[in-house]
């Protein structure tokens, strides 16, 4: 435009762009669902004694494991747990078990 | 610069034919205009690489909101005026799209939830330019209207109360044309969007005056540049 420079204020800077979107609808999915390589990987997390013990019993109570719990009380919130995390897998027959 | 998000929560009411509309009219017209298309469907990047005949414009498709936020800064750098293609549901690009609009058009045809959802987006832009604290506006405009029919005046009427254009697109046979032969259209339709143009231009929504461009090839896309 022979030159001459806008006036205008510049675009917004992406950091704020995604701040501002995030304020304003805080639970929108992303458009695409990352669904990963499905390969499983270990998440250890350090907490209190008395948590691990309410953790053991609870899964003790509803019969199923602990690992399960989680994913299940991470799904209630919102997180994007993959299916196959939902499920407990079939515990493995140990040698000499019935 | 300007950056014109079009976005609706509901698919189908017309977002892609009218980023094909807008940025081929402005291509045509001589406008540095280059086009981000944030929908996983691609629709729009895929026309503008295999079927768009008009003189070109930049078309880059991404649907991450991170990235899509860099690029849209990036690409605002340099085009006259970016056109943003957004997924027809709530998604984060497209509030980002939103976020970093200075308007959103918001298509609309003539059914019970397309009224609905309009007015969610009305709102969430709403929401959105609150969070940014600055002023962003949003317009519907109806889509595929048919003038003589009581649902095109009922639904038109429901939506009264949302901020509207007054220009409309008709139920024409010519804007699915263009989807297939890459051209854009003439005639009624041609004249429709003239008219939107027009409309865009009276609001300051688009720069008052094109200018002359030159195009570099790339190897997807094509990069756009203003005359010097």
């Amino acid at each position: 435009m022979k030159g001459l420079k806008s006036t205008r204020a510049p675009a917004m800077a992406p950091e704020e762009m995604l701040r501002v979107a995030g304020v304003a609808a805080p639970r929108q999915p992303p458009a695409v669902v990352s669904v990963g390589s499905g390969k499983s990987v270990m998440i250890s997390i350090r907490m209190t004694e008395q948590t691990a013990e309410a953790l053991a019993a609870c899964a003790i109570e509803h019969g199923v494991t602990q690992r399960r719990l989680v994913a299940e009380a991470l799904a209630a919130r919102g997180v994007a747990v993959a299916p196959r995390d939902l499920e407990d897998r079939p515990l493995p027959r140990r040698r000499g078990a019935r | 610069m300007a950056i014109l998000t079009i976005a609706s929560s509901k698919g189908g009411p017309g977002k892609t034919t009218l980023a094909q509309l807008l940025s081929g009219t402005l291509a045509a017209e001589g406008t540095g205009v280059a086009a981000l298309d944030a929908d996983p469907t691609g629709a729009l990047s895929r026309w503008a690489k295999r079927l768009y005949e008009g003189l070109p414009f930049a078309c880059h498709h991404e649907v991450d909101e991170a990235r899509l936020a860099h690029l849209i800064h990036r690409t605002a750098r340099d085009a006259e005026v970016v056109v943003v293609d957004t997924a027809g549901f709530g998604n984060r690009a497209a509030t980002v799209a939103m976020t970093a609009a200075d308007a959103v058009l918001i298509p609309m045809v003539p059914g019970e939830g397309d009224v609905t959802e309009a007015a969610r987006t009305v709102e969430l832009v709403a929401g959105v330019a609150a969070a940014a604290r600055r002023d962003i506006p949003a317009r519907v405009l109806l889509n595929r209207v048919r003038p003589s029919t009581t649902l095109s005046r009922h639904a038109a009427a429901e939506a009264s109360a949302l901020p509207r254009f007054s220009s409309c697109l008709s139920d024409l046979v010519a804007y699915g044309e263009m989807g297939f032969s890459g051209r854009m259209p003439v005639g009624k339709a041609g004249a429709e969007v003239a008219a939107l143009m027009a409309e865009l231009r009276g609001l300051g929504w688009l720069p008052a005056s094109s200018v002359k461009t030159t195009f570099v090839k790339t190897t997807d896309t094509v990069a756009v540049g203003a005359a010097r």
